[in-house]
């Protein structure tokens, strides 16, 4: 994350499309690890071969476009991330995989709400060193159930907790509305709990 | 963790499982950086190639400097030395004839007798052979058909033209020009007659004395059925005067032409045991006929003939 003193990702692409390359490589050097993360776990395990095509293409389109790119509304981040998830989106599409769009809904048109017993048995996330085996397993389980998720639920749910974008970011980069990108982190959530408290034993049983 | 205005906070647990996951702390491959970030630079050097100011024009001195230092690499001043050698020899045979700039060739000389062969003025049919002084004479002269008197000294300028190649190269030229012109057109008949009268002047009486005056012992005269006798200064004498006597009125006579009028007074020369001329003075003239050789006569008045005859026989007697 940039600190106050260094220009922010707008700045620096603007300088980029003037010509400084080393604009580029600051904001590669500030997005390189997020992005990466966030295309793998969109492709999941069965297209993780293709995770390294899909991160070049990204920031050739980012190179490509660099003299059209004005920040109208959307920061730099969100416009990276959007342009990351059309060539996921392409790429699913390509292998012949369905992409669901209106995966939002719930079978009885209700968003999905936690159940709190599920979660009582775990141990804080600020946990002491000797649970850190426990949160292994549970990143583990977590990409598995991350799987498991509809592509638009997946996508809202990891820029919205691994990437740290606000829901409106949210809807940018997808290019969905506000609410619309909202229930999908809901039932993106509520399907998760579900699939990590089946997974993962009470902390009372598990030691 | 979450954000108040969202709508939907953060969920601690599942943010804590994700930054345990396994590819939590994955990055792209460094050779897959490096393509990206090399891309990225060059085409920001694309963008900024075009926008740099040209530079400025050198100075006079420094473009003057970088000429002479090109003209002074070796490839450049043995190609630019060449040129100018080229161009040198060039301005020396500007305007010249095409002949002067090419090796003198002797060849090209008699190269022109055959075309004046081929086409020889009707005159020169007509005319009967020279006499051999005349046919002993340089094959240059073959060159000129029947032409004005000035034309028949080219022999005498020939030998007195050891002067400069140029002039006889000149001289030659004018000739083959007048050659060319002069052949379509037949000469008028006066010009026919003095040209055959200067074909004869060389009198073969002439050549004769001066031949028996180099080398008397070798030659023998005899007279009728005579044997041969040496000559003695008389038979040269009466050469003399027969020479003068007959001048430069000399024409062909005719093999199968009987010529001789009346009785003619024989005297056969003969030079290291050959028969070398035959003299034959009758009352009209005298005919000189050289072994194998074109005969000639000369015709004088009465009176001389017959005083030239008596002289004769004495000379002989």
């Amino acid at each position: 994350m940039p600190t106050r003193t260094d220009p922010d990702d707008d700045t620096l692409m603007a300088a980029y499309a003037r010509g400084d390359s080393a604009a580029f490589e600051q904001l590669y050097a500030r997005h390189q690890a997020g992005l990466y993360r966030f295309v793998r776990r969109l492709l999941g395990s069965a297209l993780a071969a293709q995770a390294d095509e899909v991160f070049q293409d990204t920031w050739l389109r980012v190179v490509h476009a660099r003299t059209r790119w004005q920040p109208q509304g959307a920061t730099f981040r969100t416009w990276l991330y959007t342009l990351a998830h059309h060539r996921v989106v392409d790429l699913l599409r390509r292998s012949g995989r369905e992409v669901a769009i209106d995966a939002h809904e719930g079978e009885d048109g209700e968003p999905w709400q936690p159940e709190a017993q599920a979660w009582q048995h775990w141990p804080a996330p600020a946990a002491a060193p000797q649970e850190q085996a426990f949160w292994r397993r549970a990143g583990e389980r977590l990409l598995l159930c991350l799987e498991q998720l509809p592509l638009p639920q997946r996508s809202a749910f990891l820029l919205h907790h691994d990437d740290g974008l606000a829901i409106d970011e949210v809807a940018r980069a997808l290019e969905v509305g506000f609410e619309t990108a909202k229930t999908r982190l809901r039932y993106a959530m509520s399907k998760l709990r579900t699939c990590m408290g089946a997974y993962l034993a009470p902390q009372g049983e598990s030691r | 963790m979450s954000r108040p205005d969202d709508g939907v906070p953060h969920d601690a647990w599942l943010r804590a499982a994700l930054r345990h996951a396994p590819d939590a702390d994955a990055v792209p491959p460094p050779a897959l950086s490096e393509v990206i970030l090399r891309q990225a630079r060059a085409a920001a050097a694309a963008d900024t190639a075009p926008a740099r100011p040209a530079p400025a024009p050198a100075p006079l001195g420094a473009r003057i400097a970088a000429a002479w230092s090109w003209l002074g690499r070796p490839p450049v001043a043995a190609g630019f030395a060449s040129v100018m050698l080229a161009g040198v020899v060039g301005l020396m045979w500007w305007d010249r004839p095409l002949e002067e700039s090419l090796p003198p060739r002797d060849a090209a000389i008699p190269a022109a007798a055959p075309a004046a062969a081929t086409a020889p003025p009707p005159a020169a049919v007509a005319e009967p052979p020279a006499p051999p002084a005349v046919e002993a004479a340089p094959a240059r002269n073959a060159d000129r058909p029947a032409q004005a008197p000035a034309a028949t000294r080219a022999p005498a300028e020939s030998a007195a033209g050891a002067t400069a190649a140029r002039d006889e190269r000149e001289e030659r030229s004018r000739a083959v020009a007048a050659l060319s012109k002069a052949a379509p057109v037949a000469p008028a008949p006066a010009l026919r007659r003095a040209a055959s009268t200067d074909a004869a002047t060389p009198s073969p009486l002439a050549t004769l004395r001066n031949a028996i005056g180099a080398q008397p012992e070798r030659w023998r005269w005899q007279r009728d059925a005579s044997g041969p006798r040496a000559v003695e200064a008389a038979l040269p004498q009466w050469l003399a005067r027969a020479e003068a006597a007959a001048g430069t009125r000399w024409s062909a006579d005719p093999a199968d032409a009987a010529t001789t009028r009346g009785d003619a007074l024989v005297v056969q020369l003969w030079f290291d045991g050959r028969l070398h001329t035959t003299l034959r003075l009758d009352a009209g003239g005298l005919v000189v006929e050289p072994a194998g050789g074109t005969r000639q006569r000369t015709d004088w008045p009465a009176a001389d003939a017959a005083a030239l005859r008596e002289a004769l026989d004495q000379a002989t007697r």
